[in-house]
């Protein structure tokens, strides 16, 4: 390529470090050309995780092994400890599951008396995670199961306790999730004491910060944040984060889950809730 | 002569640094749950790159180098044209130390490599900042650097040997 042969004696048209710059070159006018949020590019890495999926899940073996046996070499101590919390957490969870029966009638007699469309049910799908791409400039998982389990983009993706990100693209076998603490995850959230809403949005650091949020609004330490469901792409009502209130008075936002080392994922299947009917169409008919 | 080079270049003594570059760029995203380095990203193919740049003869290197880049891009999730660009960046810095590491100890390579490595990530930064929408995280990029370069060791000494093994093997 670089060496063609005149009169005998080899010369160069280019050295190689001459290829170099003009690979250089080539690799800045894709990185201006080709904008990050390409559809053509999305579904090009779509591909190559669902080609490489079960090479993946296997590479990461080893990984859940050591943790295992980290798990299996637990004292006695720490199952004790470990079986007494379970205990008490059995207790109050039953106590909670009488407060939610009776809400859950509740709700559907005020549901039944403002003619409000019924919730769907939450249909959820456990996910393998096969990659962790979190990095200092992205923060997003591979999990293993893409169409084939009707997994599609824009459904929430739950942890333990709550919300951590959404789907932002399927393949054949695999999905990915944008967490939300990447820079580009966006929630509408509410504060279910007080009913303020806000956005929630990842700031490449462990913490999302909550923003658009309104000047006299009151948060208190320790507010449950859930999906206000604006939008329409989450559902309505899924827990994602408590409010803390540091020192300073500043407000912070705490995930209900630590999103590294994350091993599954359950993805809510159902389509997110419909818009309420809208005050005309609620108001009773006053020309009869 | 530097280490990595000998007289009688062998053909395949680089098949084993561009297998670990394509290895170490997957391995990368395999979720761990191992204290501060689930947050991080090592950048391990840079100690095979190192062997790259300081050994490849063949005018296609950087063309190769580019493309594991795009790949690297393409499953990290970053802009294509990212770590295209810092492979060969990176491979360019390699070049130009190639004569003065022509006799160097093991000491020599290490604080070299750190000397690279801190420079591209430098380069990482500055490319990330003419990006507007990557935003970095700069602590876990600081300390992503600095495990590289602590990494280092745990590479050469593997790679060295394969290299002068294949060249003794070709030899007789």
């Amino acid at each position: 390529m670089a060496k063609p042969s005149i009169g005998g004696t080899e010369t160069r048209l280019i050295s190689v470090a001459g290829i170099a710059a003009l690979c250089l070159v080539a690799g800045f006018l894709v990185l201006a050309i080709i904008p990050k949020d390409d559809p053509r590019v999305s579904a090009v890495r779509q591909l190559v995780f669902d080609l490489t999926s079960p090479m993946l899940e296997l590479a990461g073996r080893p990984a859940q092994a050591v943790e295992d046996i980290g798990n299996y070499f637990t004292t006695l101590g720490d199952v004790r400890n470990r079986n007494r919390e379970l205990e008490r957490q059995n207790i109050e969870l039953r106590e909670r599951i009488n407060e939610l029966t009776r809400a859950e009638f509740l709700m559907q007699q005020y549901r039944g008396l403002l003619n409000l469309p019924s919730e769907p049910d939450l249909q959820m799908v456990n996910a393998r995670v096969i990659a962790d791409l979190n990095s200092p400039f992205v923060h997003t998982l591979v999990t293993k199961g893409g169409r084939d389990r009707g997994i599609a983009p824009g459904q929430a993706a739950m942890g333990p306790n709550g919300l951590i990100g959404r789907v932002i693209s399927s393949g054949s076998n695999s999905s990915r999730i944008l967490l939300l603490t990447d820079f580009n995850s966006h929630i509408p959230v509410v504060a279910l004491s007080s009913d303020v809403q806000a956005i929630l949005s990842g700031t490449n650091r462990p913490q999302p910060e909550l923003q658009f949020l309104p000047r006299q609004a009151e948060l208190k330490d320790g507010d449950l944040l859930v999906t206000s469901g604006r939008g329409g792409q989450i559902p309505v009502g899924l827990p994602v984060a408590l409010v803390r209130r540091n020192e300073d008075g500043k407000l912070t936002v705490q995930l209900l889950d630590d999103l590294q080392g994350l091993n599954y994922v359950r993805l809510v299947l159902s389509q997110a809730t419909k818009a309420p009917p809208s005050e005309l169409q609620l108001a009773p008919d006053i020309s009869q | 002569m530097s280490r990595f080079r000998s007289s009688n270049e062998p053909g395949g003594s680089l098949f084993l640094p561009y297998l670990m570059v394509l290895i170490f760029i997957f391995l990368e995203s395999v979720p761990n749950d191992f204290f501060v380095m689930a947050q991080l990203k090592i950048g391990l193919y840079f100690a095979p790159l190192f062997f790259i740049g300081l050994a490849a003869e063949s005018d296609a290197t950087p063309a190769f180098l580019a493309s594991l880049g795009l790949l690297n891009d393409i499953v990290s999730e970053m802009p294509l044209g990212f770590w295209s660009s810092l492979f060969v960046i990176f491979y360019l810095l390699c070049v130009s130390q190639r004569n003065i590491l022509s006799t160097a100890s093991f000491g020599s390579y290490w604080i070299t490599f750190a000397v690279l490595v801190a420079m591209t990530y430098l380069s990482a930064f500055f490319l990330a900042l003419m990006i507007g929408d990557l935003h970095l995280a700069t602590v876990p990029f600081l300390l992503s650097a600095l495990v590289c370069i602590l990494f280092f060791p745990l590479l050469y000494f593997p790679l060295t040997f394969f290299r002068e093994t294949l060249s003794a093997s070709e030899r007789n």
